[in-house]
């Protein structure tokens, strides 16, 4: 396992639904939870700002969603206390090809990276190499 | 008195008692300045003394007595060329008894020359009628002479004038109504010769063109009050030209005041009245053009009245020039261009020649607002202007049409953003279904055992490649049809390396093929990074996707060459090539090379579309099983 508890943020079922097995089926996180909306994810990070060791080490963050889009959660979280902040990785994550959505994405100071989906088991594996170096060159 | 006695005793003895006589001769011949002499015939010596009277001695320059008047001593005084000729008309005089008179010059002693009237008779022996003597009488007539040599030359001189100048001289019996003389110049002024005009005394009158007639007949009046008149009319040249002549008249009446001859002066001045009618015409024109001209013109003081305005004025503004004296006109401005006229005002203040242009809104005099474009320069250093001079003319049409215009292409800008976000919202939208289902197919693939199971998945993912790819064509498609050319500073390196990662997970299989780049940069490239990025993508991810699965290293090599003026790319592979029949119609939209072909038919096309976008060339070279070679000439856009 390389991670303890990852966060997906996504509307669509298919995409959680998909996320989830393919974390489990490759090891990816010990813990997976999945929320179906920015709100309830904001909703969960505040809920573990008085214990701090139930925070994910990854945020998973789709940007078209409805109602809160991820960029919508990105300016929320911004207010969210440091403690919460400091110990998240944010990934977002996108079929979006408007090259204004990913440059958008990789100026934000919270977002780690920008994977294009779907997810499969090499960019899985890319993104371990990438959060154990600190580099972020994948694109 | 030599003479005196001399003559005392030779002659005149019957005379002794009437010597009244004696005094009253030598008073006249003072006074008449005519000298007498004698010449005794029969005496030979030249030297010996004979008779002058007193005013002979003074009219050939001497005191009376002060030389001995001898033969010698008066041919001595005559002229050297005019001796003979004396000599000769004396000798015949004296051979034939007949009187001489002859006219010859005599040189003074004081160097002056003098012309005398000679005349001579011989009185004879009255029993043997041989010549006794020879009596004379001479008259200085120098000044006769001298005066009348004047005269004639004078003559001769005005008849040559008369003759040749190019003004006609003219004169009329205003009594008899008749030509008196006409000069010659007549023939080149009138086309008619003097002849002519003797012969038909009202010729002159004739040629008069009708129009003008009234101009001679208006001077009529004038010169029986006896004043000289000057006036200018036409003619009609025997050559049937039309002629401006101009002169003057000059009557003479009598005591009475009857117009009794009239001088003339006259001479041909078409050429300068030509060159005046052309000024006028020329002034008219102009003013014609101010006056209809569709722009208006006004002239304003320092103090902002109004000097002048052309007849334009009215139908621009509603207002006659009249009714805009009395009108401060800048308050006729909408008052939100007050400033910017204001602005006018003082740039062109701040010199002479100073331009300055305006659009602003004005009120007509009906009360509607028209736009008003202006252009104002100051002309006060000018006398003729002495002003500042506005040309301006109603822009409402043109301004209505602009303000049209921008609001039109506001929304057109406005509905291509739109259309633009909704190109990418819709490719989105179907993009992340497809990524779905691939993510559902791949875990699938990795879950199974079952062959069969794992070859109609990969038949579904192939589709679902295909659609995804499809939808990205159309993406770039749009994108390269309507967004504005970029300018910007292009990392081909990066934009290569970007390029190969996106690729590398475009197809299992074809992952072998090598994507090997160079770039030589001898300057900085600027251009459209989308469109370099659409173009590369595209011809690189047809070189993996169509390499020979024949060839042991497949590769598909980039080299990029950068000058100041353009970049050359060539992008080179080793792949399965194009037919030359095919090379003609594999840019045309939609066209694949064969069934084989798992495109859109959309990438060569787009590549094509975005080449001319950046005002590009693009060249193909392509060997069916030995590989493919596009070459590409993109600007820089680096100024």
């Amino acid at each position: 396992m390389k991670y303890r508890k990852v966060l997906i943020i996504d509307d669509a079922q298919i995409d959680r639904y998909m996320a989830e097995k393919m974390m489990k089926k490759y090891e990816f996180s010990n813990e997976i939870i999945t929320v179906e909306s920015a709100m309830d994810a904001l909703e969960l990070l505040e809920s573990f700002k008085t214990n701090p060791e139930a925070l994910p080490d990854l945020i998973f963050l789709d940007i078209n969603m409805p109602q809160m889009n991820g960029f919508d959660f990105l300016d929320e979280y911004e207010k969210l206390p440091e403690l919460i902040r400091k110990k998240c990785i944010i990934i977002m994550l996108s079929s979006s090809l408007h090259p204004e959505d990913r440059q958008r994405a990789l100026q934000n100071p919270h977002v780690f990276t920008f994977l294009s989906k779907p997810i499969n088991a090499e960019k899985l594996r890319e993104l371990c190499e990438m959060t154990s170096t600190g580099s972020n060159n994948l694109m | 008195m030599q003479s005196t006695s001399h003559s005392g005793s030779s002659g005149g003895q019957g005379y002794e008692n009437v010597p009244n006589y004696r005094y009253h001769l030598a008073l006249s011949q003072k006074m008449a300045k005519i000298g007498s002499w004698e010449l005794d015939l029969s005496v030979d010596d030249p030297d010996a003394p004979q008779y002058w009277s007193e005013e002979t001695f003074r009219i050939l320059g001497y005191e009376p007595g002060e030389i001995v008047p001898s033969f010698t001593a008066f041919i001595n005084s005559v002229h050297p060329d005019d001796r003979e000729v004396v000599m000769a008309a004396a000798q015949i005089s004296i051979k034939e008894g007949r009187e001489y008179d002859l006219e010859q010059r005599h040189i003074l002693p004081n160097g002056h020359i003098i012309v005398t009237r000679s005349i001579a008779e011989v009185v004879r022996d009255i029993n043997t009628g041989l010549p006794l003597k020879l009596c004379g009488a001479m008259k200085d007539i120098t000044e006769n002479k001298e005066a009348s040599e004047a005269l004639d030359r004078v003559n001769r001189e005005m008849a040559i004038f008369f003759e040749k100048i190019d003004e006609v001289l003219y004169s009329v019996n205003m009594q008899e109504y008749r030509l008196l003389q006409m000069s010659p110049a007549c023939e080149k002024v009138y086309g008619y010769t003097a002849d002519e005009f003797y012969q038909d005394n009202y010729l002159w009158m004739d040629v008069i063109l009708e129009e003008d007639k009234h101009i001679i007949h208006q001077s009529d009046p004038i010169m029986r009050r006896g004043e000289v008149v000057t006036n200018e009319y036409r003619i009609r040249h025997k050559d049937g030209s039309i002629r401006w002549l101009g002169g003057t008249l000059t009557p003479t009446l009598d005591q009475d005041g009857n117009l009794l001859r009239i001088d003339g002066v006259c001479s041909d001045i078409t050429a300068r009245k030509d060159a005046e009618l052309a000024l006028i015409t020329s002034e008219q024109k102009f003013r014609t053009l101010i006056e209809n001209s569709s722009d208006g013109i006004a002239v304003t003081s320092l103090d902002r009245n109004l000097l002048f305005a052309s007849n334009s004025m009215l139908r621009i503004t509603g207002y006659s020039p009249e009714e805009l004296h009395y009108v401060d006109m800048p308050f006729l401005f909408h008052s939100d261009d007050q400033s910017a006229l204001i602005a006018v005002r003082e740039k062109i203040l701040e010199k002479p020649g100073n331009i300055a242009r305006f659009v602003a809104r004005f009120r007509r005099k009906e009360g509607d607002w028209i736009w008003l474009e202006g252009v104002s320069q100051n002309l006060l250093h000018e006398p003729a202007v002495n002003g500042l001079i506005t040309n301006f003319r109603d822009v409402s049409e043109r301004i209505t049409y602009e303000e049209a215009l921008s609001s039109a292409n506001k929304h057109l800008k406005k509905t291509n953003t739109e259309l633009d976000r909704f190109v990418y919202s819709v490719s989105h939208d179907l993009r992340a279904p497809l990524a779905s289902i691939l993510g559902v197919i791949e875990f699938t693939e990795a879950e199974t055992d079952q062959s069969d199971v794992v070859k109609n998945l990969s038949m579904i993912k192939d589709s679902v490649k295909k659609l995804d790819g499809f939808i990205l064509d159309i993406l770039d498609y749009s994108r390269n049809a309507r967004s504005d050319i970029k300018s910007e500073i292009i990392d081909f390196n990066q934009m290569l390396t970007d390029s190969a990662s996106n690729l590398k997970f475009m197809s299992g299989e074809n992952g072998k093929v090598a994507i090997k780049f160079n770039v030589i940069e001898n300057s900085s490239f600027h251009s459209d990074w989308s469109r370099l990025y659409i173009i590369l993508s595209n011809l690189i991810s047809n070189a993996i996707r169509y390499y020979n699965p024949d060839v042991e290293t497949p590769y598909v090599s980039v080299t990029i060459e950068i000058c100041a003026s353009e970049a050359i790319i060539v992008v080179k592979d080793n792949g399965i090539g194009i037919d030359e029949k095919f090379h003609e119609r594999i840019f045309d939209m939609f066209y694949r090379v064969s069934k084989k072909s798992v495109g859109s038919g959309l990438g060569l096309y787009i590549v094509k579309e975005a080449v001319y976008k950046l005002g590009g060339t693009i060249h193909l070279a392509s060997i069916p099983g030995n590989g493919t070679e596009f070459k590409l000439r993109i600007p820089n856009l680096l100024k």
